[in-house]
């Protein structure tokens, strides 16, 4: 045998065995690091999941860290353990050799037991196979035998393993920590001590508390676990002290009580606490206010955690300050440097007061037990001041005309949020004197106030033109900071003048008038709209739908037409009124605007609003026959209505001229007055020469813009066929003009830039004189206008009564007709009368616009008998001749009572004409005495130099010869005047006396005879005029008047008695009395008191 | 014991002085004003004709209250001052001593608001108005009447009220002296807490009934009512 091979085969079998046993110990290696690596995975995603006191976190730990080393040497000791023998090392390498099953082991155990078998086996045989074998263990890959497919499963286990938990780790860092933690603590811990500074502490809010450990029996870096409130703990890490195995760390800025231990592994301190002292805090404040007095307002308390402060000025405001520690004082520290204390009330409870004076900030500073002080954060004091009053002034408005009572009604609305004390007006006539009225005190603490005052203006003693320049002032009632005022802006009431007023009314006159040409010409286009509406019923005995919705509206429409009249009515009641206040001498003007207004009123007349509403109501039934019936009927009552208003327009425009020219007139006589004044204030030396030009221009441009009124004027007369006045007043716009007042204006005003001379000072008294010969002028129109247009319309009045006059004796004969005449006849006659009645009625309906003469009443009675002689021609002509004779008689009475309308009229007119009314008659006595007065003054200025000097210059003596031509002027004007009024002349006294003494102080101007009687005289013409004027006010006459005795009234019953309340307090009274007295009555007469006494309150009920 | 100084005494003395003082200022401001009276009190009934604005003939019925007031003191014991009538003026600072008043007129009666205040004043203090439309004045003067009782209506007095009884009996009312528009004539009257204050005759002419006979040559009869209508308003004025 080949002992070779054998052992060849048994050294590679060894080889083989020894690499298995390799593989086996480097398998189970692999498979105890991946369980171990597997065990440190799980107890990291324990930890992760389940927490770091999961009692599984310790256990896989513990796996992990005991068990790996158990599990190499168990696997070690295992695969060597498990070394396999050679026969099976033999097996395994067998299988390798596919196709030579057994090769191997067959030769290892032929060579194991070649002795033994050699009885059996041939040893060539055995050492051939031993040695097939051998050859055949030299040539193997004993890595065949490896187990690499359990390898390559366990490495990349492993690799998988540690890949995760590397990623674990990576992403959790710590997170192995708590796995070994119980690794940690181990008994040989427990011998490391730690010793904490400073251990449980109180501090201030805030401070840092510094901790330092020392660590025995470790080196190892211990850290503070730290729990705060509601705070997780967290650790702090220490830092190494200076001292060695000491090691600290600071909890900073502590404001809450902080619990802390120091822990090194598994070893911890106890846990301290550091307590954090809290600053005294305010809990609460509680407020109270006292308000200042004026202002009423309650004193308030309020409690409240924010101590801002908020209250009217010099209100005491009461702190008490509540802490939530006990302070052993404080007090408050206003940001202006001032320091209120406040006073303890208890160990936490603090108060004091100070008064709020402005705006600001404030601390409260408190002192705690241990002397530490402490400020509160900064509370803001608001300080509310006492807001100024509110005024405003609702009416009038800034620029307003002083009412005729010399009252302006100021109405004021004024408010203060805590009170208002006085309101006052201050005005001024001239600024130099500025005068103040209280209108009002307050009551205590009124805040808001409506009022109404009427501010009398009388003891000014204004005249017409001035103006007084005013505002008003409220206070208030702030006591601590001083009354504040509000103030209305400045304002100005001015004294109308006369002229203004007779302008302004002028004005107001034409919108009338304008109001009423549209309500002419709404009522004109019914007409129409009617006339339309009946033409298409006469022809198709039937109304369209369109038609019918149009009539509905003619109610409407009325009905505005209506309120347009009442409204013009109204408007021209108002006039009448204020020229009553205005100026007492124009009741002609007013009884003329009356009656206009009287006329106005007729025409509201009941028939047309009745026949309007037959009218609705047959087109609400749609009755044809009713329509047509309540159409004529309309018709009539609708002509009056337009005739009426068309004599309305035109008496209005009369008015208008008549208000134009009197407007003249009173300008006129303002500027003389104004003349005047310049005049006087010359005569005075201290007046400023260039305020009296500014002035005399003013009085220039006033004089021109009269002039061009009278050319307006002029031309309006020129229109209305008044010639004479025309040309009056063309003439006096003349004198006015080139050469004329203006220029003197221009000359004086001049004169005035320089110096006062004599010639400065007859100019302007010419120019006063040369104004009021205008005013006299203007006055003289007046009457020349109303007498043109009077004799023009008696004549016109006349001519129609004649017309009348036969158509009556016409009409008359036809009511007298015996009956024996034709139907046809009769109807012709009576044709021909009603068509002469018509042309009549139509010139008087002309006439009637012209004169206020004319009633409405004749011209109704006019129309009525046209109406009569209507029905008479219908019934003649249809053979009624009983019919046709009796309202062919009412015609005639109505023809009668026209004319008899007429006379009455036609007297009326012809006493006016050439005379004037009372008014004028006043008017133009007013217009001369001021001529007179102007003539008086210069005759008296000559005179006192005709003392001064012996004898008059050639100038002078000029002045007097036109100063005797004034007074002849004058004269005549009078005499006019005494024969105008007439009969009523009596009224304004002896004027012939005074046109006697004027003509004799005439007389002796002209012959230059100028003294002290002459001046006299004069004085005396002068305050006869004004006496004269004064008796008219007091209408001093007797005499006889003529009145009827009152018929009786026999049958008449009582008014019915007045009612309770009416009587009732004094009854009450009176009962009471009753009462009270029965108390001392007998019995008996008691008993009927009481019984009286019942019986009446059971009637009352 | 200290005895007293003399400046003590003195201070104490003006102090006290200044107190009265002071306290008669306050009672004399706080009191309303009134009209001083500066003519003496008349000795016995006057009637006082009311001057009024509006342009209306105040003035008018010029022997109409001297004969009132010689007929008054003839046939009643009405102690009267004299026949002469006085004229006054609201605004004026004797008003207040008139308590009873006259006015007539044809024409426009008219008060400003202060007047209007004042006669609503006298009226309600006292006073008494009798007005008599002498024919032309009664628009107006109701219209005046509104302003000075806003408050109040002119009511038309029942034959039975007592004006009508206090001295002749009128059973049947007020005359009707003068024919005007043919009315009957009325006696209205603004009644202030039960007592009559204003008694208002329209379409009567009492005042003209009650001028000298030659004015108007009215029936004696006529006259005659007319005195009575008025002498009854007088009484009634001075006994309510």
């Amino acid at each position: 045998m080949a002992p070779d091979a054998h052992r060849i085969l048994k050294g590679n079998l060894s080889f083989a065995r020894r690499v298995l046993a390799r593989s086996s110990v480097g398998l189970w290696l692999l498979r105890a690091c991946s369980l171990a690596a597997l065990a440190l995975l799980l107890s990291t995603a324990v930890v992760l999941v389940a927490g770091a006191e999961s009692a599984l976190t310790s256990v896989l730990g513990a796996l992990a860290v005991f068990g790996l080393p158990l599990l190499v040497v168990a696997a070690v000791a295992y695969a060597l353990l498990r070394v396999p023998s050679l026969e099976t090392v033999a097996v395994m390498t067998d299988r390798l050799l596919p196709g030579r099953e057994n090769a191997v082991i067959s030769s290892l155990q032929l060579g194991e037991r070649a002795d033994e078998l050699s009885s059996f086996y041939s040893r060539a045989v055995i050492d051939a196979v031993v040695s097939d074998g051998a050859a055949l263990s030299q040539t193997l890959e004993f890595r065949g035998l490896l187990p690499a497919r359990k390898l390559r499963f366990w490495s990349v286990g492993l690799l998988v393993t540690a890949t995760a938990l590397a990623a674990f780790l990576f992403l959790v860092p710590g997170a192995l920590e708590p796995s070994f933690s119980s690794l940690v603590t181990s008994p040989f811990a427990e011998r490391v001590s730690l010793a904490v500074v400073p251990g449980d502490v109180a501090i201030d809010s805030g401070e840092d508390v510094s901790v330092t450990v020392s660590v025995k029996g470790s080196l190892s870096e211990p850290r503070l676990r730290v729990s705060s409130g509601s705070r997780p703990p967290y650790y702090l890490e220490m830092e190494p002290a200076d001292t060695t195995g000491s090691f600290v760390a600071v909890l900073e800025s502590l404001v809450a009580q902080t619990d802390y231990m120091a822990e090194l592994g598994r070893v911890q301190s106890p846990s301290y606490t550091v307590s954090v002292r809290t600053p005294p805090q305010i809990s609460e404040f509680l407020i109270s206010y006292e308000y200042p007095d004026y202002s009423g307002l309650e004193k308030r308390v309020v409690g409240t955690v924010v101590g801002d402060l908020s209250a009217l000025k010099g209100t005491r405001v009461w702190l008490e300050v509540t802490f939530t520690r006990d302070v052993s004082s404080a007090g408050l520290r206003f940001d202006d440097g001032g320091a209120t204390p406040l006073v303890k009330r208890g160990d936490r409870k603090l108060s004091g007061s100070f008064v709020l004076r402005g705006d600001g900030t404030y601390v409260v500073s408190a002192t705690d037990a241990v002397g530490k002080e402490h400020l509160s954060p900064s509370y803001v004091i608001r300080c509310r001041e006492d807001l100024t009053p509110f005024l405003k002034l609702v009416s009038p408005l800034p620029e307003a005309d002083l009412p005729e009572d010399m009252e302006l009604p100021l109405e004021v609305i004024c408010a203060d949020d805590y009170g208002l004390s006085s309101l006052l007006v201050h005005y001024y006539a001239s600024p130099q004197d500025v005068r103040s009225e209280n209108i009002r005190t307050f009551e205590h603490r009124t805040k808001e106030a409506v009022l109404t005052h009427f501010w009398d203006l009388n003891p000014l003693q204004l005249l017409p033109g001035e103006v007084v320049t005013y505002f008003l002032e409220v206070f208030d009632n702030d006591a601590v900071s001083g009354p504040k005022a509000a103030r209305t802006p400045l304002m100005t009431v001015r004294f109308p003048t006369i002229a203004e007023l007779y302008a302004e009314m002028e004005e107001g006159h034409a919108e009338e008038i304008l109001k009423l040409e549209d309500i002419l010409r709404e009522a004109e286009t019914l007409r129409a709209e009617l006339e339309t509406v009946s033409r298409e019923i006469k022809q198709d005995s039937q109304l369209s739908w369109e038609r019918k919705k149009q009539m509905e509206g003619f109610w409407t429409t009325y009905e505005r037409m209506s309120e347009g009249i009442d409204g013009v009515s109204r408007a021209l009641e108002e006039s009448v009124r204020q020229l009553e206040s205005y100026d007492p001498l124009s009741w002609e003007l007013a009884e003329k605007i009356q009656e206009v207004r009287e006329l106005l009123d007729e025409l509201q007349d009941p028939d047309l609003r009745r026949a309007i509403e037959r009218l609705q109501e047959a087109l609400a039934e749609f009755d044809i026959p009713d329509i047509e019936s309540a159409l004529a009927d309309y018709n009539v009552s609708q002509e009056e209505l337009l005739k009426g208003l068309d004599r309305a327009i035109e008496l209005l425009r009369q008015i208008r001229f008549d208000e134009k020219l009197q407007a003249a007139v009173e300008e006129a006589a303002d500027l003389a007055e104004r003349e005047a004044e310049i005049g006087d204030a010359l005569d005075s030396e201290d007046a400023n020469l260039s305020d009296l030009a500014q002035q005399q221009l003013g009085a220039g441009e006033a004089l021109e813009q009269l002039k061009n009124e009278l050319d307006k004027l002029a031309a309006e007369a020129k229109e209305a066929n008044q010639e004479q006045l025309s040309e009056m007043l063309q003439n006096m716009s003349k004198s006015i003009g080139k050469g004329g007042l203006l220029d003197m204006i221009s000359q004086a005003s001049s004169m005035m830039c320089s110096q006062r001379t004599p010639a400065l000072r007859r100019l302007v008294r010419n120019i006063e004189g040369g104004l009021l010969e205008l005013a006299d002028q203007l006055s003289q129109a007046q009457s020349c206008s109303a007498s043109e247009r009077l004799a023009d319309v008696t004549e016109e009045v006349r001519r129609s009564m004649h017309e009348l006059l036969e158509l009556s004796e016409a009409q008359e004969e036809l009511a007298m007709c015996t009956g024996q005449e034709k139907p046809e006849e009769l109807a012709v006659r009576q044709h021909t009368i009603h068509e002469g009645t018509s042309v009549v009625a139509d010139k008087l309906f002309e006439t009637s616009k012209q004169t206020f003469f004319m009633t409405h009443r004749t011209a109704a009675e006019l129309g009525l008998a046209l109406k009569e002689m209507g029905d008479a021609l219908r019934s003649f002509e249809s053979g009624r001749l009983g019919e046709g004779v009796q309202a062919s008689r009412i015609a005639y009475q109505g023809l009668n009572n026209v004319l008899r309308a007429l006379l009455i009229a036609e007297q009326s007119m012809c006493a006016a004409q050439g005379g004037m009314g009372m008014g004028q008659g006043l008017r133009r006595m007013r217009s001369l005495s001021g001529l007179q007065l102007s003539i008086n003054r210069t005759t008296e200025a000559l005179y006192s130099q005709l003392d001064k000097q012996g004898r008059l210059s050639h100038s002078e003596e000029e002045t007097l010869g036109r100063l005797a031509a004034q007074q002849e002027m004058v004269r005549r004007g009078m005499e006019e005047v005494s024969r105008a009024l007439g009969d009523r002349r009596d009224v304004l006294g002896r004027l012939e006396e005074i046109v006697e003494e004027m003509r004799d102080v005439q007389t002796r101007m002209e012959s230059m005879q100028l003294d002290q009687d002459t001046v006299r005289k004069q004085h005396r013409i002068m305050s006869r005029l004004l006496d004269a004027q004064k008796s008219v006010q007091q209408r001093d006459y007797t005499g006889k008047r003529f009145s009827r005795p009152g018929r009786d009234f026999p049958e008449r019953e009582s008014p019915p008695e007045l009612s309770r309340e009416l009587l009732g307090e004094r009854e009450k009274l009176q009962l009471d009395i009753l009462r009270e007295r029965a108390a001392s009555y007998p019995e008996a007469y008691r008993e009927l008191v009481e019984q009286y006494l019942r019986a009446l309150s059971e009637n009352a009920k | 014991m200290r005895k007293t100084s003399p400046h003590s005494v003195i201070g104490l003395t003006v102090i006290i002085l200044l107190a009265v003082s002071f306290l008669v200022l306050l009672s004399s401001s706080s009191s309303p004003a009134r009209p001083v009276i500066e003519r003496p009190v008349r000795d016995g009934f006057v009637v006082a004709r009311l001057k009024y604005g509006g342009g209306g003939d105040w003035y008018g019925n010029k022997t109409s209250l001297r004969n009132l007031l010689r007929a008054l003191s003839e046939r009643t014991t009405v102690k009267v001052a004299s026949d002469r009538e006085e004229a006054v003026e609201i605004m004026e600072k004797e008003f207040f001593n008139f308590p009873f008043l006259w006015l007539s007129g044809h024409g426009n009666v008219r008060f400003t608001r202060k007047e209007a205040e004042r006669l609503r004043e006298h009226l309600t203090s006292g006073g008494f108005l009798f007005a008599d439309d002498d024919y032309g004045m009664d628009k107006s003067f109701r219209q005046q009447m509104k302003q000075v009782f806003p408050d109040k209506e002119l009511v038309e007095l029942p034959f039975t009220h007592p004006i009508y009884h206090s001295f002749y009996e009128l059973p049947d009312g007020p005359p009707k002296v003068h024919e005007h528009d043919g009315l009957p004539p009325r006696g209205y009257a603004i009644v202030h807490e039960g007592r009559v204050v204003v008694f208002y005759t329209h379409e009567a002419d009492v005042g003209d009934g009650l001028e000298d006979p030659e004015i108007h040559g009215d029936p004696p009869e006529k006259r005659e009512e007319a005195m009575k209508m008025a002498i009854n308003v007088v009484l009634y004025s001075l006994t309510n």
